[in-house]
C-alpha cells in the first residue's frame, strides 16, 4: 500500500439541513492523496473543490467522515482539530481569493507567514521584546530572500515593502499569497487556482515554483485548476470531481484525455 | 473665556469617548458585532464600585480595581456565553444584534431591581478644582482625562509594537486567514472582549465618580460612542480617537451656542450629515470600489 498524505473516507457534505431539497454535495466521497506528490484537482465550476479544501483546512464542517492526515509518524483525523492548529502541522493553504491583510503592509503581510510569527504566547513575547527582535529581523530577511528568489532582485513586492497589500492589484495579491506560503515548511499545500488571472509568464513562474517545493522539499501539493496546461505542467496525478464523486483519476495526460473530462471542459 | 472653559471640559470629555468608542471599536473591527451589550457594561462598572466602596468599605482603589476586573469578566461572559454560541451556528448579525439587546435589558433590569432606579452619587464632597488662568479644572474631571489617555496609549503601543497588536490588526482585517495562519479566533475574542471590557469600565467609572449614576445611562452613552465610532472611520483604530474629540468639542460648542438640551440632537445631526456626505468618516478606508 503506498504512504498517503491524506486519506479522505466516506466524506458527506451538504450545505441545507433538508436533504430531500438539494442534493448532497458530496456523497461519501473516498479518495487517497499519495504523499510526496503534486496532485491536480479539476472539476467544473460549482463541483464542491473549494468547499473540499473548506472542510480540510476546518473552515467547513461536515457531515459524515474522516480525513486522515499523515504527520510523518502519526495519523491524525483533520475532522478533530480547529482550523488554527493546522499551520502547525505543516499545512498551508492559498484561498481562490481571499489572499491579503489589507490593512497591513505588504512586509507585515508576508512575516505573519512566518513560523512563530505570533511568538509562542502573545502575552510572554510582549515582554521579551529583544529576543523578538531579533526573530524578527531573521524572518524579514527570509521574506527578502523569498522575494528575490520568486521575482527577481529589484521586484515591485520588496521595493514597496511598506505600502498596504490593498493597493496590490488582484494577480499581486495572489502572488503575494503564494510569497507567504514559503515563509515557513509545510508538508502539504493546499492551492486553490494559484495561476487564475496571472500573466502567462508569471503562470509559468508559479508552475516552476510549484514543481520546484515538490521536488527540492518533499512537500505534497493538492492544486485546485481549471488550466489543462498548468496541470500538465506540474501534476504527478490528477483527479477530476464531478457532481461530488471522483469521475476519474490518473496520470495528467490521461485525464486530460478522458472523454468525460474533456465533454464537461470543452463540450466534445 | 467661556469659549475657552467649555473648549476644555469639551477636550476632557472627547477623552472618555474616545475612550469608550475605541473599546467598541475593538470588539466591531474585528468580530463585526454591533456590540450594544457593552451599554451595559458602562452602567454596571460604578454600581460594583457602589457596592464594594459605598456599602462594603473597601478602600478606593481596591473598589476600583476589583469592578474593573468585575466588569472585564461580565463583557467576557456576553461574548462567551452569548455571542461566541451564535457565532458558531453561523447566526446572522441581526440575530446576534437583537441578542445584544436582550442582554442590555437583562442587565439594566437586574441592577434596577437590585439597587433602585434612583440616581445614585458615588462622590459627594464638593469637587476640588484646579484653577488657572480663569480656567477651573475638577478633579474628578483630571481622573478623566488622565486614566482615559493613559489607557489609550497604552493600547496603541500594544497594537503597534507587540505580537498581540498584530493579532488584532490581522484579525480585524481578515478572520478566515487568520485563522490559518494559527490564531484561534474564539480564545482571542475572549482576550479583545477583556480589553474592551476594561475600557468601558474606566469611562463608566470616571463618568460616574463626577456626576453619579442610575440604570439608565448606558445607552446615551452608547449612542455617543457609537457616532464617535462611525464618523471616525469604521474598521480603524485611530478612527474613534478622533471621532471622540470631534464629538467632545461639539457638544461643549453646542453648549456655548444653544444650549445643553441641544447636544444630543446636534450629535445626531453631525452623524447624519457625515452618513450623507463622508459616509466612511474621517479615516474610513477607501475600498477598491472596482
Ligand atoms: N457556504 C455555502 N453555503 C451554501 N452553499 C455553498 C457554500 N459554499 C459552497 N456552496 C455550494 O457548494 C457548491 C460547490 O462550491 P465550491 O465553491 O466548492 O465550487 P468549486 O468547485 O470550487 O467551483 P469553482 O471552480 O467555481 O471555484 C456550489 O454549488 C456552491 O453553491
Ligand atoms: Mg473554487
Amino acid at each position: 500500500m503506498s504512504k498517503y498524505i491524506l486519506k479522505i473516507n466516506d466524506l458527506t457534505k451538504s450545505f441545507t439541513s433538508d436533504k430531500d431539497k438539494s442534493p448532497l454535495l458530496f456523497d461519501s466521497l473516498t479518495i487517497e492523496f499519495p504523499a510526496g506528490a503534486v496532485i491536480g484537482l479539476m472539476g467544473t465550476n460549482g463541483a464542491g473543490k473549494t468547499t473540499l479544501f473548506n472542510i480540510i483546512s476546518r473552515l467547513v464542517d461536515c457531515d459524515k467522515g474522516n480525513i486522515w492526515y499523515d504527520n510523518g509518524d502519526k495519523q491524525i483525523d483533520l475532522l478533530k482539530l480547529k482550523a488554527n492548529v493546522l499551520k502547525g502541522i505543516g499545512i498551508g493553504r492559498l484561498f481562490q481569493d481571499n489572499h491579503i491583510f489589507a490593512d497591513m503592509t505588504i512586509l507585515d503581510n508576508l512575516l505573519i507567514g512566518g513560523e512563530d510569527s505570533f511568538g509562542e504566547t502573545p502575552f510572554i513575547t510582549l515582554f521579551k521584546r529583544k529576543k523578538h527582535k531579533e526573530k524578527e529581523k531573521i524572518r524579514v530577511a527570509k521574506a527578502k530572500m523569498i522575494l528575490t528568489e520568486l521575482f527577481g532582485k529589484d521586484n515591485y513586492f520588496w521595493q514597496n515593502r511598506n505600502n498596504y497589500a490593498s493597493e496590490l492589484s488582484y494577480g499581486q495579491q495572489r502572488l503575494l499569497g503564494i510569497a507567504r506560503l514559503l515563509m515557513s515548511d509545510h508538508k502539504l499545500l493546499l492551492l486553490d487556482e494559484p495561476t487564475a488571472g496571472v500573466h502567462p509568464e508569471i503562470r509559468e513562474m508559479i508552475c516552476e515554483v510549484i514543481r520546484k517545493i515538490n521536488t527540492s522539499k518533499g512537500v505534497s501539493i493538492i492544486i485546485i485548476e481549471h488550466n489543462f496546461k498548468v496541470i500538465e505542467v506540474t501534476a504527478d496525478e490528477c483527479c477530476f470531481i464531478d457532481q461530488g464523486e471522483i469521475a476519474a483519476v490518473g496520470p495528467p495526460e490521461d485525464i486530460i484525455g478522458n472523454p468525460i473530462v474533456r465533454k464537461k471542459y470543452i463540450g466534445i | 473665556m467661556l469659549l475657552i472653559q467649555l473648549l476644555i471640559n469639551g477636550i476632557i470629555m472627547g477623552a472618555v469617548y474616545s475612550l469608550a468608542s475605541l473599546g467598541f471599536a475593538i470588539v466591531y473591527n474585528t468580530t463585526k458585532i454591533f456590540h450594544i451589550g457593552y451599554s451595559a457594561l458602562y452602567m454596571i462598572a460604578p454600581y460594583f464600585f457602589w457596592q464594594l466602596y459605598t456599602k462594603l468599605g473597601l478602600n478606593i482603589s481596591l473598589s476600583i480595581f476589583v469592578s474593573i476586573i468585575l466588569t472585564m469578566i461580565i463583557s467576557i461572559l456576553i461574548d462567551k456565553t452569548i455571542y461566541q454560541p451564535l457565532f458558531i451556528k453561523k447566526s446572522s448579525s441581526n440575530v446576534v444584534t437583537i441578542s445584544s439587546i436582550g442582554v442590555v435589558t437583562i442587565i439594566v433590569n437586574v441592577i434596577a431591581m437590585i439597587f433602585g432606579n434612583e440616581t445614585k452619587i458615588l462622590n459627594s464632597d464638593i469637587a476640588n478644582t484646579i484653577k488657572f488662568s480663569g480656567m477651573i479644572v475638577t478633579y474628578p474631571q483630571v481622573y478623566q482625562f488622565i486614566s482615559s489617555i493613559i489607557i489609550i496609549i497604552i493600547f496603541f503601543i500594544v497594537l503597534k509594537k507587540t505580537n498581540l497588536g498584530i493579532i488584532i490588526r490581522a484579525f480585524s482585517n481578515n478572520d478566515v486567514l487568520v485563522q490559518i495562519m494559527g490564531i484561534n479566533i474564539l480564545r482571542t475574542r475572549l482576550l479583545l472582549f477583556g480589553i474592551s471590557g476594561i475600557m468601558i469600565a474606566i469611562a463608566g467609572l470616571s463618568i460616574s465618580y463626577d456626576v453619579g449614576m442610575d440604570p439608565y445611562i448606558g445607552m446615551p452613552m452608547l449612542l455617543n460612542v457609537i457616532v464617535a465610532f462611525i464618523i471616525g472611520g469604521i474598521g480603524s483604530f485611530a478612527g474613534p480617537l478622533i471621532g471622540g474629540f470631534f464629538i467632545g468639542v461639539i457638544q461643549a460648542l453646542t453648549i456655548w451656542m444653544f444650549s445643553s438640551k441641544w447636544q444630543s440632537a446636534i450629535t445626531f445631526i453631525i452623524l447624519i450629515i457625515f452618513l450623507i456626505f463622508r459616509p466612511q468618516g474621517f479615516l474610513g478606508k477607501k475600498e477598491r470600489e472596482v
